[in-house]
């Protein structure tokens, strides 16, 4: 197994009273991508936030390479390299899609320089005739490979996708998964890839989480999720 | 900037140049007139800044203009040259927004904009009860030393000297919001928690904001001050910090423009009624009550409006839908 980037140790996570992570534990590898599957409402958008330290309290450990994220602002994980892309995908829509791409420089630092405008849109030949346009204009999978680049533009060590093919037509899906697995071969980015749709994330994850009622109920590797029958059928509805 | 832009940009140039030198012809009065017209363009793009730009509803920023002015009047007693006595005006002004920023960075919504107006009017009752200040009365005679490029004794050269330190002041304005931080203002304005894990420190952003913009008010009071040559705690009050909100609601917030064209207008409005009638108030409120209800987007969405209303009768005949 890869050094570890992501280290979460029991962590417990509320929003308010509502108590819905308990004692989640996992880790995420150097240039690893990792699925995080589970149901609706299973905890897989709750973790990403606990883990960009956004709108969740937590209790618990969250450590990227051993340094400590839970008493951090969420710009401050953001600059230690840790991008989140939400599930409602958020492109800014009065800003054009350059302008949308370069609010990402933000999360650079001086250890992981942003990488030039043409070096992102060269992962995302799509958007290069979109630059433009305004973020109000474009299509769901438009906003979905916006929200994907910009957070490119930070030079992440570690990506959050929160459900990037959701409400997405098969097409784009297909566009999106090709994009994660361009991604994979980036330097040494990470990935935590919190699903619904099984099939799309385990071809692209070389670990997988299996999350239900806010606790993980299976860790290891896709092949060995396949055989589990039980698991698909409780859990991922394959 | 886009070539469309570019002309834009030399046609408004032009037109600026061709009005300095055409206010003068007109008389003293029209001088004053346009004197206020420049610097409440300038308060109002200050004010646009916090609202339109960072979604800053602050009702507090009187006081950056009325200490611009107060720093000015003081300073030019001791004959202080025009362009320090203003730059220790953006100084002084910024610094107390700076504080205010600080104050209020915790606070957001309603009880962010009742915090500012009640910093208002603490320093609006300060200086209503400080001597040095003039209290009540304020000080008066308040005139810039007949030395320099500009006598600004001479009415015509305070004129183009406002208008001057107004149009630099508008392009730096201009280039905070096309920045990267004006981008980063924006994002903010739209969705705060997205602007935090992109990276963007929301809190120490909105303090920076809060403080360009309070030392541009600060410029515009300052300004003032050269201008009536009387300085009275009223630039302080509460009042004087919801007109450029007003100007900035009728001329378009979000855009650059907008609140420039809402101070030429309302201002000039105030005078021209001002001139006709004692219930001049009156009759701008109606304009105003009109501009809300009838062009929620202000005087920038005009243009589009009467585009969508003729595009609407071409191809359909029917009423045309009016983006609130």
């Amino acid at each position: 197994m890869p050094e570890p980037r992501l280290e979460i140790e029991g962590l417990d996570g509320r929003y308010g009273t509502a108590h819905v992570l308990f004692g989640v534990s996992l880790t995420v590898g150097v240039g690893e991508t990792v699925a995080l599957l589970g149901r609706n409402g299973a905890g897989k958008s709750t973790l990403l936030k606990a883990i960009a330290r956004v709108e969740v309290e937590t209790t618990g450990a969250v450590r990227l390479q051993g340094q400590d994220l839970t008493r951090l602002m969420p710009h401050r994980v953001a600059r230690l390299g840790v991008q989140l892309v939400p599930e409602d995908r958020r492109v800014l829509g009065s800003l054009t899609v350059q302008e949308n791409l370069e609010l990402g420089r933000h999360a650079a630092a001086p250890d992981r320089p942003a990488p030039s405008l043409d070096e992102v849109v060269s992962l995302f030949p799509t958007l290069a005739p979109l630059l433009g346009r305004r973020g109000r204009e474009l299509s769901g999978g438009e906003q979905q490979l916006v929200a994907i680049a910009r957070a490119m533009m930070g030079r992440p060590r570690l990506l959050l996708a929160d459900e990037p093919s959701e409400g997405l037509a098969p097409a784009i899906v297909r566009q999106v998964g090709e994009v994660l697995s361009a991604l994979r071969t980036q330097g040494d980015l990470s990935i935590l890839l919190a699903e619904q749709n099984a099939r799309f994330a385990l071809d692209l994850c070389d670990r997988v989480y299996v999350i239900d009622g806010g606790r993980i109920v299976f860790g290891g590797r896709p092949e060995e999720l396949r055989g589990e029958r039980e698991l698909e059928r409780r859990y991922l509805a394959l | 900037m886009r070539a469309g832009g570019r002309w834009w940009a030399v046609a408004l140039a032009v037109a600026v140049v061709a009005w300095a030198v055409a206010v003068p012809r007109l008389g003293l009065g029209q001088l004053a007139l346009w004197e206020d017209v420049a610097i409440q363009v300038l308060f109002a793009t200050s004010v646009n800044l916090l609202l339109g730009y960072a979604n800053i509803p602050s009702f507090g920023q009187a006081a950056f203009y009325g200490a611009g002015a107060y720093t000015v009047a003081l300073l030019a007693q001791s004959a202080w040259p025009p362009l320090a006595a203003l730059a220790a005006a953006v100084a002084v002004a910024a610094a107390l927004a700076f504080v205010t920023g600080l104050i209020t960075s915790r606070v957001t919504g309603l009880a962010f904009s009742m915090v500012t107006l009640a910093i208002g009017q603490v320093l609006y009752t300060f200086v209503l009860q400080s001597n040095a200040a003039g209290g009540e009365g304020g000080i008066s005679g308040v005139a810039p030393p007949a030395r320099g490029l500009f006598d600004l004794t001479q009415p015509v050269h305070l004129w183009w000297f406002i208008l001057l330190c107004v149009a630099v002041a508008m392009l730096a304005l201009w280039w905070v919001v096309s920045s990267p931080f004006g981008r980063a203002l924006t994002a903010i304005r739209e969705d705060p928690k997205r602007a935090a894990f992109l990276g963007i420190a929301v809190r120490r952003y909105r303090v920076m904001a809060f403080t360009i913009a309070g030392g541009a008010a600060g410029l515009a009071g300052g300004l003032y001050a050269y201008s009536t040559t009387i300085v009275a705690p009223a630039v302080l009050n509460w009042t004087q910090s919801a007109s450029p909100i007003m100007m900035a609601l009728v001329g378009g917030m979000h855009t650059f423009l907008g609140p420039a064209l809402g101070a030429v207008l309302i201002t000039w409005l105030l005078y021209v009624l001002g001139q006709a009638t004692r219930a001049y108030l009156l009759y701008v409120g109606v304009v105003l009550l009109a501009f809300v209800l009838l062009v929620p987007r202000g005087i920038v969405s005009i243009p589009d409006l009467l585009r969508r209303l003729a595009g609407g009768r071409r191809a359909t005949g029917a009423a045309p839908e009016v983006t609130p």
